[in-house]
């Protein structure tokens, strides 16, 4: 929301929330200050509104000469006949493809080099939207927010679409004439001078093809560097084990789960499927006996700290002491500091309890960002309880070449400062950005002769490099990669490239001397080479694998490993800095910097802060206080001598006396979008503290710098009407133990209307088979936005820019509105999708003046683009605040790339008309139809929405509701189900399953 | 008369028709789900068979469509006569079509009840 001007009381709000009848769900801090500004923001759904007519007045004459336009395109095409259009049949029609049909093709999206499996939607050879690959191990059929979104990247208008050289438009062969003319001198001296520089290399073609240019060039090096390093991980797994394994966890079997700082839910390598299978161990409605637990501890929220039954928030160094006290507790000879909090010792005492009693069925994983000691402990602990083999598994890395990143990249930066590189490749990299500022990588790259740099932008490396030559989308390339278990994984062009980018394997096949090497057939002999297909035919096994997407059972085998000296390896307690604790941290949407220019996620509100199009120094509630500073207050934050300017931004739950930033803002060449948005949090990072760091200073400049959040838009909770507020009941919420005790607790927590009560007859007969309705598990749900993202590509949603969500106009259809419980400075987190509830009575039909939005047989509230008019007077009537308006035109309609991604099936919606959740009726459309000429009904499950499918957790079911053997049905059937506002009368076919926790009675109270 | 066809496919090249039955980019029509359930060519299309060149017979305009999704046991036939023509000796359409169409529409599951909802075109 737009700034507050009043000053924002803390102290007051601590006191509100602890009275009697203070608020018991809160989702701002500006929504308990209740200000003015707030309560005007509230009471105007669109609030801005009068504001922006007088910011930009329109004159007289140019007011006419808008309307003169419009009027006479009115005119001009109405009640004519529409302007001829042409069937162009295929003279050969690609083999399967029926105009109008979709195919789908499996292939790999890769994060941080690993593989997750989709299936590609393709239109007409047009890729339109993205899903999980259910047969693949590291999804099994979710995807997250950036596997959902890099379809947008690939049809990104402004990727680089020409061949660079020195400011220059080039052809490849020039390239290759001058690649190869340095190559020949580097044979000369065995390849001293060349460098290659990559990210994480999973995939074994790629690492094949990389050896081979080892191999013609024996002194060459290969260095890889990830921003989002996880060099800890590989430096603890070969502390603790003798070499760097890579560690898979099992967490569907674990029933006691503890998380040091790890944000395992949602971010890394397996996290998708480690979402679903935390989920599936959630489970109130159906499996509830089998409820787990988990114990976060935490340096900066995250989501899988919201999930948590009990969470402690600590500052990023005192983590280690209290995986040291944990260690300890169950028998670990590791030396444990002198003074330790009582909070902290009531807390680790009853996690300790816990994990020894379930024994090898706990868990414990530690997050990537802490150092390798805590690793080690991790690993250590695990292997006391005897969870190896259970829970967690080891297996040889997944990497081609694991190693210590940053020090790989220090060397290089060393060699191009000291003049020995002739030669550096970057590929698919970016490290005149992301590069740790200590190395100064901008100005050793003047010291190279001849640099070349390949990649999907011209970004802020390729502007200092010789020569640029656009890479090929994923989407576009033939590829390999392992996915986290190590199951092969084939990565499958689903169009020609776009801009005759060259694919990494195809470009690393040109530095090996090969440049007319396809990616198809390199991959093939690869793979051939290594025998892969047994004693099939290779042509057979290529088809089945391609097909399905990955090598069945290629899955890495469980290696043993023996737990070496932890006390030796991990020492004695560092003293923990004094003073303020910085924390870098990826951003939950833009990830390193490299999705700056995607629009779908730039504008998805992040997670926990909801903020969009911008970072912010994120800092909790009482080091704000202590600063003096509110929301968008402009501080300078001072770290190890460099500064940087970066508006603050609030979290309830912070710990305090640390701030966190998020990478991969404040870019220089990131295209259209991404541009000069945000502070580069880079430019603080030093290369021996990438993670967290202590000694930062805050200074308050006294300027503001407006950030917006959507955490206040859509309130359904009248929490700002003055008197009129009451708690909504909105988020229903029990302990395993209480629900057992009164399976009614959760409905009988807010009143269901009486059908007995209800003047007014039914006003719609279903009589068809089908009535369509949603169950969304609460428990399950871990607020990661996928469903917002997909729902985005799949129905073609538009991007409204950064001064429209700050007049409260993004056009999520389905959004995750976030509530806290509890005090300001660690309360419990809630997450609550909130899509279209597809009222049977509904408010919004009522109030159409032109019956645009009318309601269909099957339950569904239909809206007819075409009538809408625009008078939002249904928006206005709908109290949960689901309907979007097109304010103007947000829809592009001119760039041509960007028309290919969008869905055939859905209009793309044009300015003034309204839109909203439709529950995919294209989906629905397209499943009966089929299920039609095939004589038969609609199976449970055949329709799955674009919101259900992409749920890494599965919280959300669809289906129908008059068939009482469908999933729906079974959920809607328990003692969890609830509605929102149900008091209305609205009878809401979206309903919830209240969340359950499973907290420790050790702990509570 | 088939020099284009030919010329077509030497070439590589599409014939480019001009389409003729063309409904507007917001109505989002399923041709293979008429044919499937009964509706004969001839009934939108006209008697195509004695078209020298393509002319468009009806209107197309929502309301025609409506006529037949809120009645269609006036205008149903059995899937094996869609493609056939009055016209022609090999059919004739029935005598009572009314009491076909019923049974038509029972038999081939035709849910009228759904057919005028907006979602079923629009989108």
């Amino acid at each position: 929301m737009k700034p507050t001007q009043a000053h924002t009381d803390i102290d007051a709000i601590r006191v509100r929330l602890n009275e009697k009848n203070g608020p018991e769900f809160w989702r701002s801090i500006d929504q308990l200050a209740d200000t003015d500004e707030f309560q005007t923001f509230i009471e105007k759904e669109f609030p801005q509104h009068i504001e922006e007519l007088k910011a930009n007045p329109v004159s007289r004459r140019s007011f006419m000469k808008l309307m003169g336009a419009s009027m006479a395109l009115a005119g001009a095409t109405a009640c004519t006949k529409q302007p001829d259009e042409k069937i162009l049949p295929y003279v050969q029609r690609p083999e399967d493809m029926v105009p109008g049909i979709p195919l789908f093709y499996a292939s790999a999206y890769l994060q941080g080099g690993v593989a997750n499996g989709i299936l590609v939607e393709s239109h007409m050879g047009r890729p339109t939207k993205i899903e999980g690959n259910p047969e693949h191990p590291g999804s099994l059929g979710s995807t997250d927010t950036f596997t959902q979104a890099s379809m947008l990247t690939m049809y990104d208008p402004d990727r680089s679409q020409s061949i660079n050289n020195r400011g220059r438009i080039s052809t490849y062969d020039a390239f290759l004439n001058e690649l190869n003319l340095a190559l020949s001198h580097q044979a000369e001296k065995s390849g001293a001078g060349l460098r290659i520089l990559t990210e994480t290399v999973t995939s074994p073609t790629l690492g094949n093809q990389l050896q081979q240019v080892l191999a013609k060039y024996p002194q060459a090096q290969w260095h890889q560097y990830d921003p989002i390093s996880r060099d800890n991980v590989r430096e603890g797994a070969r502390q603790a084990f003798g070499e760097m394994v890579t560690t898979q966890y099992h967490v569907k079997e674990a029933d006691v789960i503890l998380s040091l700082d790890s944000d395992f839910l949602t971010n890394g390598p397996g996290a998708v499927r480690y979402a679903r299978d935390f989920a599936s161990r959630r489970d109130a409605a159906e499996n509830i006996d089998q409820m787990n637990r988990l114990y976060v501890v935490e340096s900066s929220p995250t989501l899988t700290g919201a999930q948590a039954d009990h969470l402690l928030s600590r500052q990023a160094g005192q983590i280690e002491t209290i995986a040291r006290l944990i260690g300890a507790g169950l028998g670990i000879s590791v030396a444990v500091p002198n003074v330790i909090e009582e909070s902290v010792t009531r807390w680790v005492s009853a996690v300790v309890a816990d994990l020894r009693e379930k024994g090898s069925t706990s868990l414990v994983v530690a997050g990537d960002q802490q150092p390798a000691s805590v690793h080690v402990l991790a690993h250590a602990i695990n292997d006391v309880l005897g969870n190896t083999g259970k829970t967690v598994s080891y297996t040889a890395s997944i990497e081609v070449q694991p190693t210590n990143q940053t020090e790989s990249l220090k060397s290089l930066v060393q060699d191009m400062t000291d003049g020995k590189v002739d030669l550096l490749v970057v590929l698919n990299s970016n490290p005149v950005y992301s590069a740790p500022v200590d190395l100064n990588i901008s100005d050793a790259m003047d010291n190279v002769a001849l640099r070349v740099h390949s990649g999907l932008y011209h970004d802020e490396t390729a502007e200092l490099s010789h020569w640029h030559i656009p890479q090929a989308h994923s989407l576009e390339s033939w590829g390999d990669a392992r996915a986290y278990d190590g199951t092969l994984s084939v990565v499958q062009p689903l169009i020609a490239p776009l801009y005759r980018g060259k694919s990494e394997i195809d470009f690393v096949s040109a530095l090996a001397g090969n440049p007319n090497k396809k990616g198809y057939d390199l991959i093939r002999e690869h793979w051939e080479s290594l025998g892969l297909n047994g004693s099939q035919s290779f042509d057979a096994f290529w088809q089945t694998t391609v097909h399905n997407g990955l090598i069945a059972g290629s899955a890495l085998p469980e290696k043993t490993v023996q737990i070496q000296d932890v006390a030796a390896s991990v020492g004695s307690p560092s003293s923990a800095g004094d003073g303020m604790e910085i924390i870098f941290a990826a951003d939950p949407t833009i990830w390193d910097g490299r999705f700056a220019n995607n629009g779908w996620l730039q504008e998805l509100p992040k997670p926990l802060t909801k903020l969009t199009w911008d970072n912010a120094a994120v800092m909790g509630p009482g080091t704000a206080q202590q600063l003096d500073v509110e929301n968008t207050d402009v501080v300078e934050l001072t770290y190890l001598g460099r500064s940087v300017t970066a508006p603050v931004w609030i979290l309830p739950g912070h710990p305090g006396n640390s701030v966190t930033v998020h990478l991969g803002y404040g870019r220089t060449r990131a295209g259209q979008l991404g541009t000069a948005i945000g502070f580069n949090a880079y430019s603080l990072r030093p290369s021996d503290s990438l993670w967290f760091g202590s000694g930062l200073q805050v200074r308050k400049t006294g300027d503001e710098f407006p950030i917006y959040s959507t955490q206040d838009h859509h309130d359904m909770g009248l929490e700002g009407m003055g008197s009129l507020s009451r708690d909504r009941n909105l988020i229903r919420v029990a302990d395993v133990e209480e629900y057992n005790g009164d399976s009614n607790l959760i409905q009988e927590m807010w009143e269901e209307p009486d059908p007995k009560r209800d003047m007014y007859p039914p006003d719609h007969d279903y009589d068809g088979p089908n009535a369509w309705g949603m169950v969304i598990d609460l428990s399950k749900c871990n607020g990661c936005n996928t469903c917002t993202i997909a729902c985005q590509s799949e129905n073609n949603i538009s991007v409204v820019g950064k001064e429209e969500v700050g007049n409260g106009r993004e056009m999520h259809w389905i959004r995750i509105d976030r509530y806290y419980r509890g005090d300001l400075d660690s309360p419990e987190t809630f997450h609550q999708p909130v899509p279209c509830m597809q009222c049977e009575n509904a408010p919004c039909e009522l109030v159409c003046p032109v019956g645009a939005t009318v309601h269909s047989k099957e339950g569904l509230n239909d809206m007819v683009y075409n009538r809408c008019v625009g008078t939002r007077y249904c928006s206005n009537n709908c109290p949960y605040k689901v309907r979007r308006f097109n304010f103007y035109h947000y829809a592009d309609f001119e760039t041509p790339s960007l028309q290919l991604g969008r869905n055939p099936n859905v209009t793309t919606r044009s300015r003034g008309v309204m839109e909203k959740c439709t529950y995919c009726t294209q989906r629905i459309s397209a499943a009966r139809i089929t299920s039609k000429k095939e004589n038969r009904n609609i199976e449970d499950g055949e329709i799955q929405t674009a919101c259900q499918q992409a749920c890494p957790s599965q919280a959300i079911t669809f289906g129908n509701i008059k068939d009482s053997n469908s999933q729906v049905s079974k959920l809607k059937a328990t003692g969890l189900n609830y509605g929102l506002l149900t008091d209305l009368n609205t009878k809401p076919r979206t309903t919830y399953l209240g969340r359950i926790r499973n907290p420790n009675p050790a702990l509570e109270g | 008369m088939l020099e284009p066809v030919r010329q077509s496919y030497a070439t590589g090249q599409s014939i480019e028709w001009t389409r003729v039955h063309d409904l507007p980019d917001y109505v989002y029509f399923n041709h293979s789900i008429h044919v499937n359930k009964g509706v004969g060519c001839e009934s939108c299309h006209g008697a195509v068979n004695e078209m020298a060149l393509m002319w468009q017979e009806n209107s197309l305009q929502m309301m025609w469509c409506l006529e037949c999704h809120r009645d269609p046991e006036q205008h149903i036939r059995d899937r094996a006569d869609v493609f056939k023509f009055e016209s022609q000796p090999d059919y004739t359409p029935p005598s009572d079509q009314v009491a076909l169409g019923k049974q038509l529409v029972r038999g081939y599951q035709i849910n009228k009840v759904q057919l005028d909802d907006c979602s079923i075109c629009h989108r």
